[in-house]
């Protein structure tokens, strides 16, 4: 027998349960989901600051109530806990990352609106003509980003995140049709929703009773 | 193949094994706090599986030695209490760590 204690992979285990509860996923494909709300109501008439507006509230309410499910339905079911030093210094790493991947998508999208618009002589028409090519550099682009994200992190479903955003977007972008960042967002949401109702299932709400015994409540 | 003073030598280092820490419910407990840096009662018993009263039991006894500390703090209005390793506790887990993988690298065929 030459078994050791490998701590790391224990501590991977412990995040892995700690984020088993599908709630992730769910959140990321509701937000691809509402994703293109804005685009789909000003083609149906709606003023451009109203869409802004209804979008921006959609994406607060599916952040909102991510957080307020993971205090009430995981921290009930798996208790609370304070991840070490080590996977906070991944997670800066990957904040550090996932800026980065912003700055670069603010800067290809204010160049992109720039040429469209002829601020930017020269591009204009290329760039126009080439929207297929941006839309697969869009997603190339973020699939990459999140990639390396999962990777820091540790998180294996992490890189379906990355593959099926990625898609969504890019088919968003390269072929001006909501329907990629829809199916995407619905093929995400799904398997939270399995991963949530697992999840669920194998983890019910445990409660003291009064003999300072406790007992355990699906649900 | 282990030779007889290699043998007595692993059979030392077994007899110097905390053995407070050796118990299996509460070297998992050990195990689970040195990898993160805090965790609740309920984390701890979701992981481990034990039972509350047996959890409590375990956790007075490292409490006793030093190795763990207690800190009660309300979320909201409920009473909560979090558990971490002291630097005692760590240093004993990797203690026993390093004197468990030389014994059994020592036993490898």
């Amino acid at each position: 027998m030459n078994q050791t204690m490998n701590v790391k992979q224990l501590e991977r285990k412990v995040f892995t349960a700690y984020h088993g509860d599908g709630l992730f996923d769910l959140y990321v494909g509701i937000l691809m989901i509402v994703g293109p709300i804005a685009t789909i109501l000003r083609d149906r008439g709606f003023s451009g600051i109203g869409s802004m507006a209804v979008h921006l509230l959609l994406i607060g309410v599916t952040c909102g109530a991510y957080m307020i499910l993971k205090r009430r339905i995981t921290i009930p079911r798996l208790g609370r806990v304070v991840f070490g030093a080590k996977r906070r210094e991944r997670r800066n790493k990957v904040r550090l990352v996932m800026a980065l991947g912003v700055s670069i998508t603010f800067s290809l999208v204010a160049v992109t609106i720039a040429a469209m618009n002829g601020i930017i002589d020269g591009f204009g028409d290329v760039l126009g003509n080439r929207i297929l090519a941006l839309g697969i550099l869009f997603g190339l682009k973020l699939a990459v980003i999140l990639s390396i994200a999962a990777y820091l992190l540790d998180f294996n479903r992490g890189y379906l995140i990355a593959v099926v955003l990625g898609l969504g977007v890019g088919g968003y972008v390269a072929f001006q049709q909501p329907a990629a960042m829809i199916a995407g967002g619905l093929v995400l949401a799904g398997v939270g929703l399995v991963y949530l109702a697992r999840f669920l299932r194998a983890n019910p709400i445990l409660e003291m009773n009064g003999q300072g015994g406790m007992h355990g409540i699906s649900g | 193949m282990v030779s007889p003073d290699e043998s007595s030598g692993m059979i030392r280092t077994l007899a110097d094994i905390d053995k407070l820490v050796h118990e299996p419910a509460r070297l998992m407990i050990l195990a689970l706090l040195y990898v993160v840096d805090q965790a609740d009662f309920i984390f701890l018993m979701k992981q481990t599986g034990l039972t509350w009263g047996n959890l409590s039991s375990h956790l007075s006894k490292l409490e006793q030695a030093g190795y763990i500390e207690v800190e009660k703090t309300f979320v909201g209005k409920k009473p909560h209490t979090m558990l971490r390793l002291t630097s005692e506790g760590r240093g004993a887990f990797r203690t026993y760590h390093k004197h468990m993988k030389q014994v059994l690298d020592g036993l490898s065929p």
